[in-house]
């Protein structure tokens, strides 16, 4: 007769390290205790929220410093970084879901289409490339290489499903409060956001985006004679 | 319009910051649909090459 603690037991079976553990449904793989593992998600989703916002603010330096305006594709890029930190921020703040790490999933395809889509429309025009280089790539390559190595990711944390019934757990449940340092990865995140919003505001007026990149703010001199 | 939706992600993420998590969720998949709305928008009537 099987008790109520051995059934139990063999639901729940306590984690080992053997490599047959990877591949037996009777058993259950963890490389780490609950506790490295829960930091190291939260590690890679700190990663994830901080650097696509790097990404945007390294744009808007060659934007204020190179005088680069960013043209419209240039512009839903930036839409597509955006989206894909959302997840991590999320994630940070309720717990890791698997809903949470689909935002940012849709983030990464919206973000890899557009710059794929400028490459073939460059391409087609028989043009060397457009825009300033950052590294070797100019800045729509970086935004491809960044969301295929974002997608990948976002597959690798998907599988991992601990992280998921770790965030279940009272123990790992996030508290209400936010901590310091998730509101300064916050504050970074809304500043960053709010540049690209005043960018936004000069560039494009409360329209549409022009799809040649002025060589000015042409909604600038407007704005200050509303002042 | 553009500027609508970058300050909408503003929204989104002073939502999540002020544990509101299905509002942030819901207006993130909104500004799915707005994304690609702007990426056929632009798609059609750009005017190439620069």
């Amino acid at each position: 007769m099987v008790t109520g603690d051995q059934a139990a037991a063999e639901q729940s079976p306590t984690g080992e390290r053997s490599f047959s553990a990877l591949f037996s449904d009777k058993k259950k793989f963890e490389l780490l205790s609950d506790e490295a593992a829960y930091r190291l998600a939260r590690f890679f989703n700190y990663f994830g929220l901080i650097v696509p916002m790097l990404v945007v603010l390294a744009a808007m330096g060659y934007q204020v410093f190179g005088d680069e305006l960013p043209c419209s594709h240039c512009n839903m890029q930036r839409l597509g970084f955006f989206m894909l930190a959302l997840g991590p921020a999320l994630n940070l703040r309720f717990g890791f879901r698997p809903s949470h790490y689909g935002i940012s999933l849709a983030g990464a395809f919206f973000l890899g289409t557009v710059a794929l889509d400028m490459m073939v429309r460059i391409s087609n025009q028989n043009l060397d490339g457009w825009g300033p280089k950052a590294l070797g790539l100019h800045m729509y390559g970086w935004s491809l290489v960044i969301a295929l190595i974002g997608g990948v990711a976002l597959v690798v944390m998907f599988l991992w499903e601990r992280q998921f019934d770790l965030s279940r757990t009272a123990e790992f449940r996030p508290s209400r409060k936010a901590s310091g340092l998730l509101v300064a990865a916050f504050a970074v995140a809304l500043v960053i956001i709010g540049l690209d919003l005043v960018s936004v505001i000069f560039e494009c007026g409360i329209g549409l985006c022009p799809d040649a990149p002025p060589t000015d703010y042409p909604f600038l001199s407007w704005i200050v004679s509303l002042l | 319009m553009f500027a609508l939706a970058v300050g909408a992600f503003l929204v989104a993420f002073a939502l999540v910051l002020s544990n509101r998590r299905k509002p942030a969720i819901g207006l993130a998949i909104l500004l799915m649909g707005v994304c690609v709305v702007f990426y056929y928008v632009h798609s059609f009537e750009v005017d190439w090459p620069w």
